[in-house]
């Protein structure tokens, strides 16, 4: 490698001139200071005789000038030799690096390598009962069954067999509450469905409360399976019942219908 | 540069866990690798840049350092290695600024010989050329120019820094100057 790097600039410099003597490594260290006493004299004395080194050495001074200055301009705050008492021109790495934040999981690595057994100890203690307490809570917030069941029928809206299975229950749940409050001899004037007559809107069912109501109850009852609701009935009574949310705003008349009737 | 403590006695600290021990070393060798840098790149914002990513590349290496070669000729193989490696980045940039610059050589060289009696002018602008030509040197015979000018090395440092025989050095600095001195000579400024 060492040939090839000799031969190399060797190239280069008969490329750029043929002419150069034979001491050239000899006039670089001259011309830097370098060579000793007896190494000086003997260039010297070659040079006497050497137009090509004369030349060179004036010009490759002259250049050293000019490089110095150049030097001087870029560097000119920067002394030649290091200064103990300097601003320093960037931040230590090591510095950087003992700024840097350690990560959340570095941290507790860290706590965990550092701390005593007891204080281990105690904090994995209070992380499980930590724990426990939140998944109990998650838990408890989870067991609400039945009104998630009813607000999702609600809103899903249901179809009509469901709807009819649901006021038949209901209905009965009503009946069976009035009947509990009045005795087995008063039962209460709320019937279902069987009591209506085909075109009698849904509505008046709660209010349809009549002397023989027990009667018809008891016969209702016996009637139950085997009547039939149209769907916009079951849905009448579904709203008076609460088992699907009223939509009374869509039977309001628009604003822009009653003006185009005054007009 | 004679210290109390070697350089390879404080990296022993600092491959020990002496965090400021690498700082100490920064504080040792920036202005040294500021000047490299600055004369192989030429311009400072660069050299800042590549005298920061030679002291972390140094700190990231740290742990790879033998001791087989002095920390100043390791710190220095970075540095160069960094600056080359920037430049072999901006390789397309650079060689269209050249040609930029080697135009307005042409120009400005022009305007000294003719349009600038004063001998403070006619030096800045010799000064400019210098460090153009110095630029446009090959990355090898630059960094020696570099490190003997502006460092002020000795040969034998150079040759401890870059690993190289000392004739060699000496050989590429020779080429150095004077491929420096054609450039100069071809674009009309003065020499000698």
């Amino acid at each position: 490698m060492n040939e090839k790097e000799t031969l190399e600039t060797r190239m280069m410099r008969n490329d750029d001139d043929a002419q150069a003597c034979a001491r050239a490594e000899d006039l670089v260290t001259y011309l830097y200071g370098e060579a000793d006493a007896r190494a000086a004299q003997s260039f010297e004395a070659h040079a006497q005789g050497c137009a090509s080194c004369r030349t060179e050495l004036a010009q490759f001074g002259h250049m050293r000038a000019s490089i110095a200055e150049w030097r001087k301009e870029a560097l000119g705050s920067l002394p030649s030799t290091v200064a103990a008492n300097s601003t320093p021109v960037i931040a230590p790495p090591a510095l950087v690096y003992s700024e840097r934040r350690p990560s959340a999981l570095a941290a507790i690595r860290e706590f965990f390598t550092l701390s005593p057994a007891w204080l281990r100890a105690a904090t994995a203690a209070l992380v499980v009962v930590f724990c426990a307490l939140v998944a109990l809570t998650i838990a408890r917030s989870l067991e609400q069954p039945e009104t998630i069941t009813v607000e999702r029928i609600v809103s899903v809206k249901p179809s009509d067999a469901e709807l009819d299975e649901l006021i038949k229950a209901r209905l009965k749940e009503n009946s069976e509450a009035i009947a509990r409050a009045n005795g087995d001899n008063q039962v209460g004037p709320t019937v279902n469905n069987a009591s209506l007559p085909g075109d009698q809107p849904a509505r008046n069912v709660n209010r349809a409360s009549k002397p023989n109501a027990a009667t018809q109850t008891n016969l209702a009852r016996s009637r139950a399976p085997q009547l039939k609701i149209s769907p916009q009935e079951s849905r009448e009574i579904a709203r008076d019942l609460r088992l699907v949310a009223a939509n009374d705003e869509e039977d309001l008349p628009r604003l822009t219908d009653l003006i185009d009737e005054a007009n | 540069m004679e210290t109390a403590t070697s350089d390879e006695q404080i990296v022993e600290r600092a491959l020990s866990g002496d965090a400021e021990a690498f700082g100490e070393i920064v504080h040792r060798w920036e202005r040294r690798i500021f000047a490299l840098a600055y004369g192989m790149l030429g311009r400072e914002e660069d050299a800042r840049d590549a005298t920061q990513e030679t002291f972390l590349a140094a700190f990231r290496n740290l742990r790879g350092f033998r001791g087989e070669a002095k920390v100043s000729s390791w710190l220095h193989r970075i540095a160069v290695n960094q600056c080359i490696t920037r430049q072999r980045r901006a390789k397309v940039r650079s060689e269209t600024a050249l040609e930029d610059e080697t135009e307005a050589d042409g120009a400005s060289f022009s305007l000294a010989a003719h349009e600038s009696p004063a001998r403070v002018v006619e030096s800045r602008q010799t000064t400019e050329a210098v460090r153009r030509a110095v630029q446009s040197l090959p990355a090898e015979l630059r960094q020696v120019i570099v490190m003997k000018e502006f460092e002020e090395l000795t040969f034998q440092q150079i040759a401890e820094a870059l690993d190289l025989p000392l004739s060699t050095v000496k050989s590429r600095l020779y080429t150095a100057l004077r491929q420096l001195k054609m450039r100069l000579e071809k674009h009309g400024a003065e020499v000698a």
